[in-house]
């Protein structure tokens, strides 16, 4: 017999116990459907999360500094030891492949509006961060470059929200106290997309001239600079021209870097080892259906004892005999797996919808799904098989 | 031409061993109707079976067509039983599922015959033994005397040499047992082929050219047509 008939033969005697092998397609269905659905969400999962980064750009590279111990305590660290704005324009200037620098200066200053106070940040920033990071503006202008040490301010989009609390309908040309000092605003950013590359929250933070985070304190110095390098730009080497720039200059710092791609190959790393704890679970519930499977060609192939001795009577050899239902328990699965690869995709694409991640079919998990569907039929079929091609004819064709 | 020398076969059954026969020495020539008959459990099912390829025997030697086919592995013997016999059961033994026509194209299809071809044969072999008409009905549709008849088509679709029947008509009343031995007389003339046949009625025995008697596992007696055998 060749492939064709076999194949011909298993659809034939599947039909004839229609019941029976449907629930045990079902089985293959459910294990192959929440295969597909889970590693299929697992992906939509990765994707939606390196949507982010994506938008970003994956050009983006930070370098936090600390000033080790050796250098004095944190309060009272030395001048020399503090990397100066003029520094950070030199680092650019002598590194290739920094393309742009967004040094910024964290800072703690009560902040009081017409006497109420208001929760929120101060952090000293460059012109550059606006583009660096996506920050909007609802209304008014950014930091501009000419600004330096005027006390002019951009409020982000909560403190924005508090102070129309306060009856501010437009803020721009309100003068509110950060510390001692009164600032005035001259630009309102709208909600700011949370950007692993800048520590803090823009949304509720007021911010200045970087030159004027100096007048607000004493202790402030720049630790963070959020720069824009060349894609093209080797990581590793950049972190060395940057440590040795460190080194010459600020010796008392020690550096810790960010950047883009290592955070995406990160991510990718953990969501693999996601997705392929999502797709073992799903496996399980395949063993099941595989089991099944099994199940139900033992049960055959204990019912068809008498038809086995007739066909090999007739000559069947026994490879027939076991070809005959491994083709049976493979075209089950492959039935039970197709079925399950589409409501796979139809759930996964339902959950990707809910949780608002993009709706789409991958690839991966549909071959997948089908492949262990068939390696089921295969693995599972095959000792029900063989089971039937060592019977003896002689004990098959026995009068009952 | 079947030769069996000296065929013995032993059952192992729980521990102990059982022979069911005794050193059996038989020939059949080409074209020959012969009958086996024997009480039950006298041995002539096994008898029947090591001719028929489907058992090894214990002991001995066993030539078809001047082969020796006693030790043949699994394989090989499914592929002379394919070419070299034709098996008719008592229960006749058609595949339920299956309609008579496909019943019929069965063992050309482990031949590897193409299907149009085997439709073909399969067609005129149901012709022969006047069964055409129910071609496409399946075998629970039939009554005993008509599948039976399909079970011969089946038998003889493969051209034989041999055809191996097993109490073919102990299942059929007397008027239809005579039609069936009618039909297996009329095809073993005009086909020439070897037919043994295993029965337990003398009346049907008698039929047969030749007979021969199993008792405990041993030939006891041998008769041919024209004698009379001692009742």
């Amino acid at each position: 017999m060749n492939y064709s008939q076999y194949l011909r033969q298993a659809l034939d005697n599947l039909l004839s116990a229609k019941l029976r092998t449907f629930l045990a397609m079902l089985g293959i269905l459910v294990g192959t459907a929440s295969v597909v659905a889970l590693v299929s969400s697992g992906q939509s999962a990765t994707e939606k999360a390196l949507q982010q980064f994506k938008a970003l750009g994956t050009n983006l590279f930070a370098v936090s500094f600390y000033q080790s111990e050796s250098s004095g305590n944190s309060a009272g660290s030395s001048e020399e030891d503090k990397i100066s704005l003029e520094q950070v324009y030199k680092l650019k200037a002598q590194i290739k492949g920094i393309k742009g620098v967004s040094p910024y200066i964290s800072l703690y200053r009560p902040i009081n509006f017409l006497g109420h106070n208001v929760n929120g940040n101060i952090i000293g920033v460059t012109e550059t961060l606006q583009r660096t990071i996506r920050i909007n503006l609802m209304s008014g202008r950014f930091i501009s470059f000419l600004d330096r040490y005027s006390y002019f301010c951009v409020i982000g989009n909560k403190i924005y929200q508090d102070l129309q609390k306060l009856g501010v309908q437009d803020p721009i040309g309100k003068q509110i106290h950060l510390g001692e000092n009164m600032f005035t605003i001259v630009g309102v950013a709208e909600k700011w997309q949370e950007n692993s590359f800048f520590n803090q929250d823009v949304n509720g933070s007021i911010l200045i001239p970087l030159q004027a985070s100096y007048i607000l304190s004493k202790n402030a110095s720049i630790q963070n600079i959020v720069l824009r390098v060349d894609p093209k730009t080797d990581i590793p080497e950049l972190q060395d021209q940057i440590n040795a720039f460190v080194e010459r200059n600020v010796p008392g710092n020690k550096t810790f870097y960010r950047s883009a791609k290592e955070v995406i190959n990160t991510m990718k790393e953990q969501n693999q080892i996601f997705t392929l704890l999502l797709g073992f679970i799903g496996g399980i519930s395949l063993l099941v259906g595989g089991i099944g499977v099994m199940n139900v060609m033992l049960v055959s192939v204990a019912e068809r004892r008498r038809e086995i001795g007739i066909r090999m009577a007739i000559g069947a050899r026994r490879n027939d005999i076991r070809m005959m239902f491994l083709f049976e328990s493979i075209v089950l699965s492959l039935l039970g797996g197709v079925v399950g690869v589409v409501a796979g995709i139809v759930i996964s694409n339902m959950v990707a919808f809910f949780a608002g991640w993009g709706v789409g079919i991958f690839i991966f998990p549909v071959i997948l799904g089908f492949f262990v569907a068939a390696a089921t039929g295969i693995f599972f079929g095959y000792y029900p098989a063989y089971r039937a091609s060592q019977l003896d004819p002689i004990e098959t064709l026995r009068y009952e | 031409m079947i030769e069996l020398k000296g065929i013995t076969r032993t059952y192992m059954i729980g521990g102990t061993s059982q022979t069911i026969l005794h050193g059996i020495d038989l020939k059949v020539e080409d074209g020959e109707f012969l009958g086996i008959i024997g009480p039950s459990g006298s041995g002539k099912s096994t008898l029947m079976n090591i001719i028929g390829l489907l058992d090894r025997p214990t002991t001995g030697q066993y030539f078809l067509q001047d082969e020796d086919v006693a030790q043949l592995d699994d394989d090989r013997r499914s592929i002379i039983r394919n070419q070299f016999i034709g098996f008719v059961f008592q229960m006749f033994f058609l595949l339920p599922r299956l309609t008579a026509l496909e019943n019929v194209m069965l063992p050309l299809s482990y031949r590897g015959v193409p299907e149009a071809k085997a439709k073909e044969m399969s067609m005129q072999m149901l012709e022969r033994v006047e069964m055409a008409y129910r071609a496409d009905h399946k075998p629970s549709a039939l009554s005993g005397g008509q599948q039976q008849r399909v079970a011969i088509a089946r038998a003889l679709v493969g051209d034989p040499k041999v055809i191996l029947a097993d109490e073919p008509t102990g299942a059929l009343d007397s008027k239809t047992s005579q039609d069936v031995m009618n039909l297996f007389m009329k095809l073993q003339q005009e086909e020439k082929k070897t037919v043994v046949l295993i029965t337990h009625d003398m009346k049907i025995a008698d039929q047969c050219k030749r007979h021969i008697e199993v008792q405990d596992g041993r030939l006891v007696q041998e008769t041919s047509v024209g004698d009379q055998p001692n009742r």
